[in-house]
């Protein structure tokens, strides 16, 4: 079920409505129940695989906790890893795993293998599976004590709200499971604040995203026959819809935790001033980025083991990154680039400094920032090509294309609004974006979001802007039968 | 207290949201003009009690029945509850929302659409308009049984056409233009002839046709709506191409087997005088002289056939009787846009009501002297004025260049500066030498006309 589909709206207020009725006792079970719920409505073999892991890595870190051998205790957590993302290697990655031997078959002796296993993808698997391994290493290396309370795991497993599009929570968020039914949850400011974030989640999800994404997907299907214009606006404005999407998934997230009690982690914070691709991935996808950073490069070496390996680990951390998102080459070798961005970035870095410094470049000055800022946008830009097109040759061809086909008359010739994008409907995106962007503008500097910046403001002009998103909603947003929702990007993951 | 003066709040909220919603809503809406969404509109501005023959059914039925002529022939007080493509699941929705203010003696259930299946599609047209109740609410849910995610946006139109914010213009809002159905009774009877004869020879045709089995409960259930209310009902086929003798023998035997009296207008078609050649405006529908013809005829069946009372005499008609009067002059107001010579459109613009301001515009030539006199002030070196029911209301000499009039009827405005004439700011630079008119109904609030004469040559000026 999509946050943004009709289903759910009805599904979140009666659960929220519930959650607070409810004796204080059941809160727990309330949100284990809903939360599984919220996966049967897509499929019950999607509620019995989450069931499936949660019962699985209850035991094994219970299990684990009570080994007292180091070196069988490594072992076991091994083990223990293996068998909680065995569902999600059978699901998402057996058929990547077939098809490598298979297509040296093929290729060889010309058979033609095919995976045997449709793959099927339970909802939420690649996010509730790193958040169990994430627990169970948690629990090897006593950071946290192994849960003895099945229903506080399965509800710090399954809360519906990240289940989806993330934050992958990390073993503290357990701590706020714990103590639900000994807390006064109902706080008017938490509950508007959330229900704001909510709504602005919304906005940015069916009004800004959802009416840009049709410009994107048409370039992206029919680039073939496009020129260097719309193949490189599409580039940069896939990026501002992804951040557009991811932004409005995650602040939904918040917003409906929050309403409930719960603080999630931030997942997302103004990655469009970043200034280099590290400090962008510091503050795009966070909570994936930290995971990665705490279970695979520290436990690699991180940097502690000489520069080679730093670098090495460093592609190998973004090469699993990108194992995370697809299994495939594809995304393998978009994990690798952006390694590869990070490596080049810290060996070029002092030569540029050296550069800058001999020019006298005002470092601080807008307009360097400004590039700073462009340069970043674009390659990361360049690099999510291979993650919206299709195939590796297709990235390379879109590429070719972008270089050389110039057509610069298609900036003047009014071409640009035939692909789903109306000139109307692109004046209000541009006016939109620009206040979305002054917003993380100030959240940059400040740390404010939107509900902490209304609740300094007087009721009218709060009132003012939460009606005005409402209507926003009602009168630009996407949906219906002609605008089908448009699904949240990163919940194919 | 706290968390009432909370819970306030959230009430205040919700309730300022909606009313914005609604008022956006009310801009937004398409305005329709004939597609049907009137009809339903004029039906809830009647009077409780008032219509004695209520007409359910498809565009065909609007086109066919005209309760003004109807009411103008024989007294009756008729309304078409109808709209374009009205499913039967509609028709039903109607009756129901009919018999909560009216209490007609007849009903009349044009059938050409119930030998399709539900057409969803076309909902829209006039469901819209029909207030939220839960009869509307149960046949929503009955005609999207198939996709239940498309119901709010019958509750909610603005959820349909939230996209026209990029074509909305100054009519959505001022209000929609004043359509001849919300004031015709649901009737659209516009002067139009189709391009060719119509030729009904598909007409012909062997066998029965299958009604759907949806439609046959529906139209049970009508007719036993019907019966609980104390109005008759009965099936009535207009002519249009695309219906077949299979179609008839179908409902003949729905009809005969429910014991629905059927009136079918084929053969009735050289007894009505129905001419294939100028009494259509396509091959569905009847036009403003078919559609004459065949409403003196079923004013005067529905008359004998059910006693009906003539209201003319009563005075218990006085908005059908009203309402005559305003089309009569709609009509009038269509006849001055096709008067091609001067003489005859000076005696029509006389009609009180109208504002008509006139620029002599170049040279007269032979046509000075009577420029002058109709004017009554020496226009020789040309100027303005503006006449209102046929007096100059402009002061005895004319607007010459250098000066300016405007006359004003929020938001439309006519000005003048002896030059030219603009109306809503589109200059009507119609004519060289001539006389130029621009026609407002100062009444129904609407431009009627621009016409530009051309009066330099000898005779009469002809519109250019």
């Amino acid at each position: 079920m999509q946050f943004n589909s009709y289903g759910f709206m009805i599904f979140f207020p009666i659960v929220v409505g519930l959650f607070f009725i409810i004796p204080a006792k059941l809160r727990k079970l309330w949100i284990t129940v809903a939360s599984l719920c919220f996966v049967a409505i897509a499929s019950v073999k999607y509620m019995a695989v989450l069931v499936a892991v949660i019962l699985l890595s209850y035991g094994l870190a219970l299990f684990m906790d009570k080994i007292k051998d180091a070196k069988r205790k490594k072992l076991f957590l091994w083990g223990a890893i293996l068998m909680s993302m065995s569902f999600l290697l059978v699901t998402k990655y057996i058929g990547f795993i077939f098809d490598i031997p298979a297509g040296i078959l093929n290729f060889f002796f010309g058979t033609s293998l095919k995976c045997p296993f449709n793959p099927l993808i339970p909802l939420g698997i690649s996010y509730y599976s790193m958040q169990v391994v994430g627990y169970i290493i948690d629990v090897y290396q006593g950071r946290v004590s192994a849960e003895k309370n099945l229903l506080n795991y399965a509800a710090y497993i399954s809360f519906f709200p990240k289940l989806i599009i993330g934050p992958i929570e990390k073993s503290d968020f357990l701590k706020q499971v714990k103590v639900i039914e000994h807390k006064n949850l109902w706080n008017w400011t938490r509950v508007t604040q959330g229900a704001t974030l909510l709504l602005w989640g919304y906005f940015q999800k069916m009004v800004l995203a959802d009416n840009l994404s049709p410009f994107v997907t048409k370039v992206y299907a029919d680039y073939a026959s496009l020129g260097s214009v719309e193949l490189f606006i599409a580039m940069e404005l896939s990026i501002l819809q992804l951040i557009f999407d991811f932004s409005a998934g995650s602040d939904m997230a918040i917003g409906m935790a929050r309403i409930m009690g719960f603080d999630l982690r931030e997942n997302f914070e103004a990655p469009f001033f970043a200034t280099t691709m590290k400090e962008f991935w510091t503050r795009w996808h966070m909570s994936l980025s930290h995971w990665l950073r705490d279970y695979v490069y520290i436990p690699l070496g991180g940097n502690r083991k000489g520069k080679v390996r730093k670098y090495i680990n460093i592609l190998i951390t973004f090469a699993v990154s990108g194992l995370w998102h697809e299994a495939s080459f594809k995304f393998i070798l978009w994990g690798l680039v952006n390694g590869m961005y990070q490596v080049v970035g810290e060996l070029w870095g002092p030569f540029w400094n050296g550069i800058n410094a001999k020019l006298n470049t005002k470092k601080e000055s807008a307009s360097y920032l400004g590039f700073q800022h462009f340069r970043t946008y674009t390659l990361y830009a360049l690099v999510m090509l291979l993650f919206f097109l299709p195939s590796i040759k297709d990235t390379g061809m879109y590429l070719y294309r972008m270089c050389t086909r110039h057509n610069p008359w298609a900036l003047f010739d009014g071409s640009l609004f035939e692909f789903g994008v109306d000139a109307k409907t692109a004046f209000v995106l541009f006016v939109l974006s620009v206040i979305y962007i002054w917003l993380e503008k100030i959240k940059y500097h400040t740390g404010e979001r939107l509900p902490e910046l209304l609740a300094k403001q007087c009721i009218w002009f709060r009132w003012m802007v939460l009606l005005g998103l409402f209507v926003g909603i009602v009168v630009f947003g996407a949906y219906g039968r002609s605008l089908m929702a448009g699904n949240f990007v990163y919940f194919a993951f | 207290m706290r968390m009432i003066k909370k819970l306030v709040k959230i009430i205040a909220f919700v309730l300022a949201a909606l009313m914005l919603v609604l008022a956006i809503q009310s801009v937004l809406i398409v305005k329709t003009g004939h597609r049907g969404t009137d009809n339903i509109k004029g039906f809830y501005e009647m009077p409780d009690n008032s219509i004695d023959v209520l007409f359910l059914g498809s565009s065909i039925a609007f086109c066919t029945a005209d309760p003004l002529t109807m009411y103008e022939n024989s007294g009756i007080t008729a309304f078409d509850m109808c709209s374009s493509v009205q499913p039967v699941e509609l028709s039903l929705l109607c009756l129901k929302e009919a018999f909560k203010t009216q209490k007609p003696r007849v009903v009349v259930f044009e059938t050409t659409i119930a030998t399709k299946e539900l057409a969803q599609d076309s909902l829209s047209y006039a469901i819209n308009d029909i207030p939220l109740s839960r009869e509307k609410i149960d046949s929503l849910r009955d005609m999207f049984s198939d996709c239940p995610e498309e119901i709010p946006k019958y509750i909610f139109p603005i959820l349909q056409y939230k996209d026209r914010w990029k074509e909305i213009e100054r009519d959505d809002f001022t209000g929609e233009p004043e359509s001849f159905e919300r004031y015709a009774m649901g009737a659209y009877t516009p002067n139009l002839i189709s391009e060719s004869p119509i030729d009904f020879s598909s007409y012909k045709a062997d066998g029965e046709s299958v009604i759907p089995e949806k439609n046959i409960k529906l139209i049970e259930e009508m007719k036993s709506l019907c019966e609980k209310n104390g109005a008759a009902f009965m099936f009535l086929k207009s002519t249009s191409v695309g219906w077949t003798e299979a179609d008839t023998r179908a409902f003949e035997k729905i009809a005969k087997e429910r014991d629905i009296p059927f009136l079918e207008l084929y053969s009735k078609m050289e007894e009505l005088q129905i001419d294939t050649a100028c009494d259509f405006r396509d091959n569905s529908h009847l036009n403003r002289t078919g559609s004459k013809k065949t409403s003196v005829y079923l004013a005067q069946f529905l008359k004998e056939n059910y006693g009906l009372a003539d209201h003319r005499t009563d005075g218990s008609g006085s908005i059908w009787e009203e309402n005559c009067n305003r089309r009569n002059r709609d009509y009038a107001g269509e006849h001055i846009k096709e008067i091609e010579a001067l003489p005859e459109y000076l005696e029509a613009i006389s009609m009180p009501g109208l504002v008509v301001a006139v620029q002599i515009t170049g040279e007269q030539g032979e046509n000075a002297e009577f420029v002058n006199s109709f004017s009554g002030m020496d226009m020789e070196s040309g100027g303005s004025f503006v006449l209102k029911d046929g007096s100059v209301i402009t002061g005895d000499e004319p607007i010459r260049p250098g000066h300016e009039y405007i006359w004003e009827n929020y938001p439309d405005t006519i000005c003048l500066n002896g030059y030219t004439i603009s109306a809503n700011r589109e200059v009507m630079d119609l004519v060289d030498d001539g006389i130029i008119f621009v026609v407002y109904d100062g009444i129904q609030n609407k431009f009627l006309d621009a016409a530009g004469f051309d009066t330099y040559g000898g005779g009469y000026a002809t519109r250019r």
